[in-house]
């Protein structure tokens, strides 16, 4: 085999791996941490208030106090948001006892993000960003981004990625037995 | 030009640069509001962005980030401060250059270190060969040993 032909097959050999491996990256879902960093875990959470983008009605986080409150970042334009969306309505329906569901819309036009929230069927509040201002106090990266807030007002878990119910069944259930 | 005029005249380029050098780090307030927030932004990160600074991305959220900078800068706020706030919600990660403290500190020590080791190691090794060389060839001059 001449020196000429080993340099193509090994070039031709790397750029089919490289593609392979990006086709592959795209195709697998968004993985998910469940105990993400953030900088506010342990801290007070920021307080915020806005109106449902379904509905028009007012939602202040402060109402919510003495319940745990899963603060949910999303958008219509993200597949993932899609993809985790009848898991977060089961689970408000399901923990409505003890956890209020609170979604907030991120970089999004709020009649094409309720369009979302329709489509999607939630029924759970969410609200308006305008501004980006809760994103910014919250310090969100980019959708879905959640984050559990305790009975006492104080971040206890912020979760990066797509969620299902089991896993915030799980983290709920983790904050409650550590007492938070 | 004599000697001592060439001499006066070192001296007050030396001055000059002195002077400049010492106007330039006391400086506090550069240009205007507009200039300083894109100086703060451009050390921001774009926290949905792929290696893109508040100041280069177009993306909602930029633009919200370069606000917000822009009204803390403007109610007296030192860019410092504009961004340790900006790490305590988003981590140190919003910074696009890393804090000169705690473990970040490595970041920018290491590479100093290391180029340190390797220029010792270069002139230990040239100073090495040298006396190799002149072990075996004892007309071959020291460093800095006139020819």
């Amino acid at each position: 085999m001449t020196r000429r032909r080993v340099i193509l097959i090994v070039a031709g050999a790397v750029i089919a791996a490289v593609i392979a491996s990006v086709a592959i990256g795209a195709a697998l879902p968004q993985s998910t941490t469940y105990d993400a960093y953030s900088p506010l875990v342990g801290k007070p959470a920021p307080s915020f208030s806005g109106t449902t983008l379904v509905g028009h009605r007012s939602v202040s986080l402060a109402a919510y106090r003495g319940r745990y409150v899963v603060v949910n970042f999303f958008a219509s334009w993200c597949t993932p948001c899609e993809d985790e969306a009848p898991a977060l309505e089961q689970f408000a329906y399901d923990s409505a006892s003890i956890a209020t569901l609170v979604g907030v819309e991120f970089e999004d036009v709020d009649s094409t993000a309720a369009s979302f929230l329709r489509q999607t069927g939630s029924t759970y509040p969410a609200i308006s960003d305008p501004g980006e201002k809760i994103a910014m106090a919250y310090g969100v990266k980019g959708p879905p981004d959640t984050y559990v807030i305790s009975p006492r007002g104080v971040v206890v878990a912020h979760i990066a990625g797509p969620v299902t119910e089991r896993g915030l069944d799980t983290v709920i259930a983790k904050v409650r037995r550590e007492g938070a | 030009m004599s000697r001592r005029l060439l001499a006066l005249c070192w001296l007050g380029v030396v001055a000059v640069v002195a002077v400049a050098l010492a106007m330039g780090a006391h400086r506090t307030h550069p240009a205007s509001l507009a200039a300083r927030t894109a100086q703060v932004a451009a050390l921001v990160r774009c926290p949905v962005c792929d290696g893109l600074s508040v100041e280069e991305s177009s993306a909602p959220i930029a633009r919200a980030l370069r606000n917000q900078i822009r009204g803390e800068l403007a109610a007296g706020r030192s860019a410092a401060q504009v961004e340790s706030g900006l790490a305590t919600r988003y981590g140190e990660s919003i910074l696009l250059s890393p804090p000169r403290s705690g473990l970040t500190l490595g970041v920018w020590v290491v590479p100093l270190v290391a180029v340190a080791g390797a220029v010792g190691g270069l002139g230990l090794f040239f100073w090495k060969r040298t006396r190799t060389l002149q072990e075996v060839r004892p007309g071959v001059p020291s460093p800095g040993e006139p020819t």
